[in-house]
C-alpha cells in the first residue's frame, strides 16, 4: 500500500473513531455528573488513549489534509489539564474540562475530518 | 441584612446546635478558594493534605453548577422512596434540585461532616429556601459517631423506604481524620451500583448449585478447635513464602483460595481444602486440569455453578445472607474468597489463624502471585488509586475493594479471643493481627502434627455424609 493510501485509510479510521469519541465523552460526563464515577473513570482510560491516538493520526497525515487541516495545538494543554484532573481524582473539574473544553474541539475536528475524507474520496473517484 | 446574616438567622432558628458548631469557624483561605462564574454562581475549590501531598478538587462545576446539579438530582432521585438521605451538602445546588423533585409526603435528610464547607456555603450562597423547607432536615456535625447513630436510626425505622445518595465530590471533602467514616460512605455508593444483572447471576448459580445437594460446610464447624489454620490467598507476596507451606503441611490445616490452587499444586503442595466464591464461570480456569484432584472444595451458594458442577472431588456448600436455604450454618462472606475462608476458619475453631498472600494492596505493580490469575497480574499504576498503610509504615496503592476486605477482616476478628497472625510478607497492615514471617510461624506456633485426611473422613462419617 502506498504512503498516500495508508494515510487516507488512517483518516478514514480517525473520522469514524471521532464520532464514537464524541459520544463517549458525553457518556462520561453523564456518568461523572450523575454519580457513576466508577464507570466513568474506567471509560476515561480508553478515552485518553483514544484522543492521544487521534492527535497522532491527525499529525501524521497533515500533508494530505488540504484546507481543512485541524489545529491540534489547542488540544494539548486541555489534555494535560484533563490528565492532571484525572490523577487528582477531581472529577468535577474533569467533567467540566470534558464538556466545555475538549468536546467543542473534538466536535470541530469531527467536521474537519469528515470534510477531509470527503475531499479525498472525491479525488479518488476522479482518478 | 446580608445574605450571611440571613442564612445564620434561619439556621439558628431551626438548627441551634448546628449554629453553635458553625458560628465561630475560621476558614483557612489557603485551603478553600471561592470561584465565581460569569453569572455570579459560586463554587468551591478545596485543597487537602493527603499522605503528605496537597490535592485540590472542585465541589461543583465552575461553569454551570446548576446544570450539573440538575443532572445529578435527576439520576439520583427515586420517586418510589419516601425518604432520601444525601451525604454531602456542598454549596447546596444539588440539595435544591433534589428538593424540587420531592413527592408530597417525602423528605430529604442531608448529612455533612465538613463544617468549613458548610460555613462557606452560608457565606456564599443564599440558602433560605433550603433552610426553611420543612421537608429538608440537616444532619451537620463534625462528630461522625453522632452522624452514624442518627443515620442508623433513620434507616432502622424506615427499612426499605430509604434512598441513600452520596455526592461524590463531598465524600472527598470528609476530613482525613474520619477515614473510616469516609470509607463507609464510599462503600455504600459502590454497593448500590451492583447491577440487577449481577444479582440475577447470583440467583441462577444458587438454584443450579442447590441441585448438587452438597453437604453444608457447617459440618466442620467447631471440629478444629485450637488447630492452626492457614488461609492462603494469592496476593503478590505469596511468591515470597509459598515454598515454606510445604513445611506447614500436616501441622496446620491449609485452606486455599481457588486462585491459589494452581500455584500450590505446581509446587506439589496439596491444600486440605480450597474455596471458590466467585459467580463468574471464568473461575473454571482455577480447576481446569485438576477436576479429579480429590481435594475437598468449599463453595459459596452463589459461586459459578458452571465451575462447581465440573469439579469431581468432594464439595461442601456455604450458605450466606439471603441465600441461606433455611440452614442454621451460614457463613459471612465479606465479599472475597479470603474473607469467606477466614470466616469458615474462625467457625471451624482454628487457633491460631494465619494469613498468607493477603496483600490487600498492589505490590511492585502486581495484583496477584504468579499463576494466581488468568488475567494479567500486573496492574497499571494509576495515580488515582487509593492508598493504604503498609506493614512497615510505607504507603501502598490499593483499591476500594481491597480496602473493604481489610476493614471487614479487622471488624471480624476484633472480638474473637484467639491469635491471628498475618504471615503475608508484604502488603497492607491489618489492625488486630500480629505481623510475622511464615518461617517464624512454623517454628513458634506449628509444633504438633495432624492427620487431616483422616480427621476430615471421620467428621464426614460422624455426620452421616458419604465420602463422595
Amino acid at each position: 500500500m502506498s504512503q498516500y493510501a495508508l494515510k487516507k485509510e488512517i483518516i478514514g479510521t480517525a473520522a469514524e473513531y471521532i464520532v464514537k469519541a464524541s459520544e463517549g465523552i458525553e457518556q462520561i460526563i453523564d456518568f461523572f455528573q450523575s454519580g457513576g464515577e466508577d464507570i466513568a473513570t474506567r471509560m476515561m482510560v480508553d478515552l485518553i488513549e483514544g484522543i492521544e491516538w487521534l492527535v497522532q493520526a491527525i499529525e501524521g497525515t497533515r500533508d494530505i489534509h488540504g484546507k481543512y487541516s485541524p489545529d491540534i495545538s489547542q488540544a494539548n494543554s486541555v489534555l494535560t489539564e484533563i490528565t492532571e484532573a484525572y490523577e487528582n481524582m477531581d472529577y468535577v473539574l474533569l467533567s467540566d474540562l470534558l464538556e466545555y473544553e475538549l468536546l467543542p474541539i473534538v466536535n470541530l475536528w469531527q467536521e474537519q475530518l469528515a470534510n477531509i475524507k470527503g475531499v479525498l474520496d472525491n479525488d479518488n473517484a476522479a482518478e | 441584612m446580608t445574605m450571611l446574616q440571613n442564612n445564620l438567622e434561619l439556621l439558628k432558628k431551626r438548627y441551634p446546635d448546628i449554629y453553635d458548631e458553625i458560628k465561630d469557624i475560621h476558614v483557612d483561605s489557603n485551603m478553600y478558594q471561592i470561584i465565581e462564574n460569569n453569572e455570579g454562581q459560586k463554587t468551591l475549590k478545596m485543597t487537602q493534605s493527603l499522605y503528605g501531598e496537597n490535592k485540590s478538587h472542585f465541589l461543583h462545576s465552575k461553569y454551570h453548577p446548576d446544570v450539573e446539579a440538575e443532572r445529578f438530582a435527576r439520576e439520583q432521585y427515586k420517586p418510589e422512596f419516601p425518604i432520601h438521605i444525601l451525604y454531602g451538602f456542598g454549596f447546596g445546588y444539588h440539595v435544591g434540585k433534589i428538593a424540587g423533585f420531592l413527592e408530597p409526603g417525602s423528605s430529604l435528610y442531608v448529612i455533612e461532616n465538613n463544617l468549613t464547607v458548610f460555613r462557606l456555603a452560608l457565606e456564599n450562597v443564599d440558602l433560605a429556601s433550603i433552610l426553611e423547607d420543612p421537608r429538608i432536615f440537616l444532619i451537620i456535625s463534625r462528630d461522625v459517631a453522632y452522624i452514624s447513630r442518627t443515620v442508623k436510626k433513620l434507616i432502622d425505622d424506615n427499612f426499605d423506604k430509604v434512598n441513600f445518595i452520596t455526592h461524590p465530590a463531598s465524600l472527598k471533602a470528609i476530613p482525613a481524620e474520619n477515614e473510616y467514616f469516609k470509607f463507609v460512605m464510599e462503600n455504600w455508593n459502590l454497593k448500590k451500583s451492583i447491577t440487577d444483572d449481577y444479582d440475577n447471576s447470583l440467583r441462577n448459580n444458587a438454584s443450579e448449585n442447590l441441585k448438587l445437594n452438597s453437604p453444608n460446610v457447617g459440618i466442620f464447624f467447631d471440629k478444629f478447635k485450637n488447630v492452626p489454620i492457614i488461609v492462603v490467598s494469592t496476593g503478590p507476596s505469596l511468591d515470597k513464602n509459598i515454598d515454606l507451606l510445604k513445611e506447614a503441611k500436616g501441622r496446620a490445616l491449609i485452606i486455599a483460595a481457588g486462585s491459589a490452587l494452581r500455584p500450590l499444586l505446581i509446587r506439589n503442595i496439596e491444600p486440605d481444602f480450597f474455596a471458590i466464591i466467585d459467580p463468574q464461570k471464568e473461575t473454571y480456569n482455577q480447576i481446569n486440569g485438576y477436576e479429579n484432584i480429590g481435594i475437598p472444595l468449599i463453595y459459596l451458594a452463589t459461586a459459578a455453578s458452571y465451575t462447581i458442577s465440573r469439579y469431581l472431588g468432594p464439595k461442601f456448600i456455604a450458605y450466606y445472607g439471603k441465600f441461606n436455604n433455611g440452614s442454621e450454618y451460614v457463613v459471612d462472606s465479606g465479599g472475597s474468597v479470603a474473607t469467606t475462608i477466614l470466616d469458615v476458619a474462625i467457625k471451624m475453631g482454628g487457633n491460631p489463624i494465619i494469613l498468607v498472600g493477603q496483600d490487600l494492596a498492589y505490590v511492585d505493580g502486581k495484583n496477584h502471585a504468579e499463576y494466581g490469575s488468568h488475567n494479567s497480574i500486573y496492574s497499571p499504576k494509576l495515580k488515582n488509586m487509593r492508598r493504604v498503610k503498609g506493614q512497615n509504615g510505607e504507603i501502598l496503592y490499593t483499591s476500594l475493594g481491597y480496602l473493604s476486605y481489610k476493614y471487614w477482616i479487622e471488624n471480624r476478628i476484633e472480638n474473637e479471643q484467639r491469635v491471628f497472625l498475618n504471615a503475608t510478607e508484604g502488603g497492607a497492615y491489618i489492625e488486630g493481627m500480629k505481623h510475622i514471617k511464615l518461617r517464624d510461624v512454623i517454628s513458634d506456633y506449628l509444633k504438633e502434627r495432624f492427620d487431616f485426611k483422616d480427621k476430615i473422613e471421620s467428621i464426614l462419617k460422624e455426620s452421616g455424609v458419604q465420602h463422595v
